[in-house]
């Protein structure tokens, strides 16, 4: 089972995460992006998906920190954000992100489609 | 009969107003059923009360950012729930925040409590008409 590891720092939002991917790939949850990184130095997950609002190291310098360790910097990674504005999607995948899902999640096929697009892709 | 939450305003007294959260119910338990309804609005009634003590904190210390993150936490898990009203709250309280303007904040923090107060009571009364029953807190 592929392995999608989630950083997101409000526990009803992981929960949520669960319900709809819980069946289909073995989660690993973590709610800060220090606690993320070093779960990623043991052992790397298939796909992450990364809130950008988190406490003390936000989304983006979690990416940024990823993209900077050759051992983690081919994992893709999708943004997840609260912040829903217009360009939001533009700006995350020029900032290194490969994908955006917004939350609240409503449609939960958007999340599963983005996750096994990015799975199914060709590595590089 | 049993009620559950996205048919509970329906029922006499209920308030009105929490139509989004009605539609954010449903959308839940296609997610995850019913269990996933009642161990998210447990999160949700306790995670809100210490966000807003976290905001009040950094507005007290002068911190926007600390009173812009617990503002743009509550927005997300108000928007997975439908909770429209407390939503508008969030966001205007992480703007103020975002623009330092933190002497305009305590009230919108009032009434983002007095808010939660009038959702957490319905949430609570839906959860106990809801099949298997029991207020969805601890």
């Amino acid at each position: 089972m592929k392995v999608v590891a989630v950083v997101e720092d409000n526990a009803d939002n992981r929960l949520l995460i669960q319900a709809i991917l819980g069946d289909s790939y073995e989660l690993r949850e973590y709610a800060t992006g220090h606690h993320a990184l070093a779960g990623f130095e043991r052992s790397l997950p298939d796909v992450v998906l990364l809130d950008i609002s988190l406490v003390g190291m936000d989304g983006v310098e979690v990416l940024q920190r990823m993209r900077a360790d050759p051992r983690m910097a081919h994992l893709p990674v999708i943004a997840l954000t609260a912040h829903a504005m217009s360009g939001d999607r533009d700006r995350y995948l020029a900032a290194g992100f490969d994908d955006y899902v917004a939350k609240p999640i409503f449609d939960e096929r958007v999340l599963l489609e983005t996750i096994e697009r990015l799975l199914g892709r060709p590595g590089e | 009969m049993s009620q559950r939450l996205d048919d509970s305003a329906n029922t006499p007294g209920t308030p009105a107003g929490f139509e989004a959260a009605r539609e954010a119910a449903k959308r839940l338990r296609r997610f995850g059923g019913e269990r996933l309804v009642r161990d998210m609005s447990a999160i949700f009634v306790e995670d809100v009360p210490v966000r807003l003590a976290v905001a009040r904190d950094g507005v007290g210390s002068g911190d926007p950012r600390t009173v812009e993150h617990a503002a743009h936490s509550m927005k997300s898990s108000c928007g997975q729930f439908g909770a429209a009203a407390m939503q508008r709250l969030c966001a205007d309280a992480e703007r103020l925040a975002r623009q330092g303007e933190l002497d305009d904040l305590p009230p919108v923090l009032d009434a983002l409590e007095e808010e939660f107060s009038r959702f957490r009571a319905w949430l609570e009364r839906a959860a106990d008409d809801a099949p298997g029953g029991g207020p969805p807190g601890p």
